[in-house]
């Protein structure tokens, strides 16, 4: 089959939600491109993977990872891989990223993006991992930073030193998640702007931003939970900005799974990161 | 160390795993509890996005609790959420605080068969010629392919009426007798139907055998089964996908 996709540009896209696909038709310049969860589309067949079909003649496409489960302890799961591999051999997707997180152990798949400690136990079977996927897919995958709402006593290295040693050893590329800096962040009571400053953010291929739930924790200390059911908060669009000023316009997505809202209120989140990508553009 | 951390995320009476800590070494407490939470909601989602008319059914409250012993002791086996829960109507026949309603698991089977329809491979309806062109001796050995999608679920039970009424605006009385469900997905969606008991065996018997067996297998159960009827009726519908005659 002779697909060619088109690139990914350096501007606003939306993850994709089926109830959208009559609006994004009706204006589809409003997004410059669109992600889709790469497990929603490994079925034999159906409607879902008519409109991708359809949708990927007429969008850049960035094909996400949710199961992959690249932390687990264990061997990473080659009929899953095989399905991936499928998938990005007919889709051909721009971008192609996944998670440091796992989900998968002995018991069952956990449906959930979980977290592992810093060690150089934990980077080798990363770094593995990473390499066997980008062998079997055959193209760069982006590595995206986690939301972390807990520490491990038995971490011996930072977010950012495991990150960096990761992308010089298996050339994979970074998806940064901005929302997760600031959630990992407050949760950690550490600094997001120095979290920024340090990250190496000449590997990031692409940008997420989402918006998250804020509790608290048993100390009545804020506990912010990576929901990706609300707008983008002030505090994210200004890392945000940062980032864009530095590195100049990336590929950004924003996110919203749960609670999906009216199209309008998605397209107008696209909008405000397109009005800071626009400015950067401008100044350069 | 994922092994403890996972166990506890099923299991809410373990503690915290060890060396999993809050800021400046406090406990975790809550903040494992994310994960925990994350999990259970997160596969509960699924479970009721597969099996709407159950939650309609038992409530919204109900469905919950229900789904938070389910989605403990079944944990999804692979990343495909999109078939997550076909352990649920056979989970249905022994959950203890429902036994009472017992066309419960029967109707989870057959919205297990919409989900499975749903995603089932494709397949382009077959040349209405393919059927004109069947005659005589070659009719018996013929081979008829069903669209993948298809499937059928016999119950003791009006379970093709009680899906109805609880997913559609057709608001008819369920009636007492038992009813047989077919589900398929010619094209973008999928579909419901109430047949005869020959016709249901018909269908079924062509997922192995060739027309004349099926034919009269369908017989059998029907004495009046209309063998044009109901090809003509499976060809319009769709779900018709080749006709191959036996090589001679």
């Amino acid at each position: 089959m002779n697909y060619s996709p088109n690139k990914v540009p350096a501007r606003a896209g939306v993850g994709y939600k089926p109830q959208h696909l009559d609006e994004i038709l009706a204006e589809p310049n409003s997004i410059g491109w669109l992600e889709i969860h790469a497990e929603n589309y490994m079925g034999d067949g159906g409607p879902q993977l008519a409109q991708l079909r359809y949708l990927r003649e007429r969008f850049p496409i960035s094909c996400h990872g949710v199961g992959l489960s690249i932390g687990s302890e264990g061997p990473l799961d080659k009929e899953h891989l095989a399905r991936l591999k499928k998938l990005v051999d007919w889709l051909n997707p721009s971008l192609f990223s996944e998670h440091l997180a796992w989900s998968t152990h002995d018991i069952g798949y956990l449906n959930d993006l979980l977290p592992a400690p810093y060690t150089p136990q934990t980077l080798s079977t990363v770094i593995d991992h990473i390499d066997q996927v980008q062998e079997v897919i055959g193209r760069q995958m982006l590595l995206e930073n986690p939301s972390v709402y807990v520490l491990f006593e038995q971490s011996t290295m930072n977010e950012i030193e495991f990150l960096n040693e990761i992308v010089t050893r298996t050339g994979c590329g970074l998806l940064l998640d901005v929302n997760n800096i600031f959630v990992s962040t407050t949760n950690q009571q550490s600094s997001a702007e120095d979290y920024l400053a340090d990250f190496p953010v000449e590997h990031i291929g692409e940008v997420h931003l989402g918006g998250h739930d804020a509790q608290t924790d048993d100390f009545g200390d804020p506990l912010l939970i990576d929901s990706h059911n609300a707008p983008v908060v002030d505090p994210v669009w200004d890392i945000y900005e940062t980032l864009i000023k530095r590195t100049g316009p990336l590929p950004t997505l924003i996110e919203w799974d749960n609670d999906i809202p009216e199209w309008p209120v998605l397209a107008n989140e696209a909008r405000l990161a397109d009005v800071i990508l626009n400015r950067r553009t401008k100044a350069a | 160390m994922q092994s403890e951390f996972a166990k506890g995320l099923l299991d809410p009476n373990l503690p915290t795993p060890e060396g999993v800590v809050g800021p400046g070494g406090r406990p975790a407490g809550k903040r494992y509890d994310v994960y925990r939470n994350n999990v259970v909601v997160s596969l509960t989602e699924a479970l009721a996005s597969a099996y709407p008319v159950i939650q309609t059914i038992v409530g919204k409250e109900f469905f919950t609790a229900m789904a938070g012993v389910f989605v403990r002791k079944h944990p999804p086996e692979s990343p495909l959420m999109i078939y997550y829960g076909g352990d649920f109507p056979k989970f249905l026949t022994k959950f203890q605080p429902a036994i009472h309603l017992g066309y419960l698991p029967d109707v989870a089977r057959v919205e297990l068969a919409r989900c499975q329809a749903y995603h089932a491979t494709d397949a382009s309806p077959c040349a209405p010629e393919k059927l004109a062109n069947l005659n005589g001796n070659k009719l018996y050995d013929a081979r008829i392919v069903l669209h993948p999608s298809i499937d059928i679920v016999r119950s003791r039970y009006p379970v093709f009426s009680i899906w109805r009424y609880n997913s559609t605006n057709d608001k008819s009385p369920i009636g007492e007798a038992r009813e047989i469900t077919m589900i398929s997905r010619p094209a973008s969606e999928v579909v419901m139907q109430n047949p005869t008991a020959g016709a249901a065996t018909f269908v079924e018997s062509l997922m192995t055998d060739p027309l004349g067996v099926a034919t009269d297998k369908a017989k059998g159960v029907q004495p009046d089964f209309d063998l044009a009827g109901n090809l003509t009726a499976l060809l319009s519908a769709g779900l018709i996908a080749d006709i191959q005659q036996r090589e001679m």
